[in-house]
């Protein structure tokens, strides 16, 4: 227990260290302007912070919901959803750019509508319904946005960068405005969820088992499929789909701090928000053109990884 | 003598076809398209891309495909003598046109004095070389009208804006920017279309942005955050009026497309 205080301090003291060194440095090494500080960075680090540790709480809840490792938050077509949404707002090409993110949600509505309209069939689920269901209508608007990528005469950089993940995205008033309400809500749908850690301790180890333990299965996983999907729709309007996080991070909870939901869940979130905002700042620091933030949370979260798993075999 | 007349004319129709006529291309680039038409080399075009649609009579030409992926079928069916494309893009197609012999034509300048030089190679391909000097002379003498800016002046140019891409160094837009006497804030980037920081641009501090993406409103940029300290933002040198196609393709409409934006900046010295 104690050593569990100490590594929880270390990776409270780490996350605010990362959080100041992503304020100041730049691309040109230390800098303190207060416009950029405040206004540019500041966003960003609060962006990447609430999207990497909403995505690892997601894939941990995913993962113990549905039985299945490999799980991560878009498994049930939200990232596909959200660029196809993107495609939509194009199509009325009046709106400004600043609108995205609202198309980009009422994609990821949709495909999450679609995907408990398939998988609650009469009223009853099952786990493999769910993913199915999520699968197939990821890979339905997958390929409805290749079809219009090819027939779109407009550069779709917005599309592809929303595929890959970016925390470029900059504020307005407006876009302001949305972000907070979006994020206090999934802020009170991440208390529902944690609320909910002993049926997820439970339903982890099985249907048949959460049952006997008292656990109202059908009521569970369809509470939770939706609460999950909507903190990842938030996320995913304005950051896009951050790859690996999801699917690594509460796996690395785990075997650092043990399975128990009630510190999977939060220490998932600090896990997931740490990396995000180490892989940004590599991101935007390491070469002079800004690279995909996907690429590096896999290019050095992969072998970090894998060494973890070779150690605890 | 009907008979011995219509035999005249029959032999007139049978040589007709000279040896100019056999001359059948295609047309990869939109760029390139339009500096076919410019030359009047229509005819012998056969087919172009879904993209190139200027002038008008370009969108009537036999459409192979898009710029990435455009089907060799319809290019092999046309028979062409030579396929004009654009590297490094279209490097995967120029591969394969080649492996089933196709002779191609690689045409990217990156400056208006390449340009220049690649009118007139187009010009020799159709045996028009007379014709395309005399339009680039034409062009030049329009060039040289335009008066450069005394002072230096920083512009930013953005492409896409979310993520935020502008154009680098070796892009066909800087030399036009170099030409009127702007300076691309972005001049340092090697890449064509790099992806840039909003925290490089407040820091760049331009004194004009120009925006080539469509639908975007002066708004959108000068609201977003941090942006009240750059001068353009300040002093309200938000172009957003200026359509992309006639300075990011290099035909000869970018001389028209300088005219527009030195005009935009008529005021400054």
């Amino acid at each position: 227990m104690k050593n569990k205080k100490v590594k929880m301090f270390f990776l409270f003291s780490f996350l605010s260290l990362l959080i100041f060194l992503s304020l100041f440095l730049g691309v040109d090494g230390f800098s303190f302007d207060k416009t950029i500080v405040l206004k540019v960075r500041l966003p960003r680090v609060i962006l990447g912070f609430l999207s990497g540790g909403s995505l690892a709480y997601a894939g941990a809840v995913l993962q113990g919901l549905l039985e299945n490792p490999l799980c991560d938050p878009y498994i049930l077509g939200i990232a596909s959803g959200a660029a196809f949404g993107v495609c939509l707002g194009y199509l009325t090409k009046k709106l400004s750019y600043f609108f995205s993110p609202l198309f980009a949600f009422l994609g990821s509505f949709i495909a999450i509508f679609l995907v408990y309209n398939l998988a609650f069939y009469k009223g009853k689920t099952n786990k493999i319904a769910l993913i199915l269901a999520g699968v197939i209508i990821s890979f339905l608007f997958s390929s409805l946005t290749m079809l219009f990528m090819v027939f779109s005469k407009r550069p779709l950089n917005e599309i592809i960068y929303l595929i890959m993940g970016n925390l470029a995205f900059v504020f307005n008033k407006f876009t302001l405005t949305i972000f907070v309400i979006m994020n206090f809500i999934s802020i009170i749908f991440l208390i529902i969820i944690y609320s909910k850690a002993f049926e997820l301790n439970c339903l982890s180890l099985g249907t048949e088992v959460a049952e006997s333990l008292g656990v109202n299965y059908q009521q569970s996983i369809r509470l939770l499929f939706f609460l999950t999907s909507f903190l990842v729709a938030i996320q995913v309007a304005f950051a896009g789909a951050i790859s690996f996080v999801g699917l690594i991070i509460p796996h690395l909870t785990r075997f650092i701090f043990g399975a128990n939901y009630k510190t999977v869940l939060p220490l998932s979130f600090i896990l997931g928000a740490i990396v995000v905002i180490i892989a940004d700042l590599i991101a935007r620091t390491i070469a002079p053109i800004e690279l995909p933030i996907s690429m590096v949370t896999t290019f050095f979260g992969a072998p970090f990884f894998l060494y973890l798993l070779r150690r605890n075999l | 003598m009907k008979k011995f007349l219509l035999f005249i004319l029959f032999l007139l129709l049978c040589n007709q076809p000279s040896k100019e006529k056999k001359i059948r291309v295609v047309s990869l680039s939109p760029a390139v398209t339009e500096i076919i038409f410019a030359l009047n080399c229509e005819e012998y075009l056969v087919g172009n891309t879904i993209y190139c649609d200027y002038p008008e009579k370009a969108k009537e030409i036999y459409k192979v495909g898009d710029l990435i992926n455009p089907s060799l079928e319809k290019i092999i069916k046309l028979k062409p003598t030579l396929v004009f494309l654009t590297y490094p893009l279209q490097k995967n197609i120029d591969e394969k046109l080649k492996a089933l012999n196709i002779k191609t034509f690689n045409s990217s300048p990156k400056s208006l004095n390449e340009m220049f030089q690649e009118i007139i190679k187009i010009g020799e391909i159709f045996n028009k070389k007379e014709r395309a000097e005399k339009l680039v002379d034409s062009l030049r003498e329009e060039l040289n009208k335009i008066k450069k800016l005394k002072k230096k002046l920083k512009v930013y140019i953005e492409i896409n804006a979310n993520p935020p891409i502008t154009i680098g160094k070796n892009s066909f837009l800087n030399d036009l920017l170099e030409f009127i006497g702007l300076e691309n804030i972005f001049a340092d980037k090697l890449t064509d279309y790099p992806v840039v920081k909003h925290e490089e641009i407040i820091l760049k501090n331009p004194d004009y942005i120009i925006l080539f993406h469509p639908t975007s409103k002066v708004d959108d940029v000068s609201s977003r955050f941090g942006y009240e300290k750059i001068e353009a933002v300040k002093y309200h040198k938000i172009v957003n009026n200026l359509n992309p196609d006639y300075f990011l393709r290099n035909s000869p409409r970018v001389i028209e497309g300088i005219k527009m934006l030195r005009n935009i900046l008529r005021d400054e010295e």
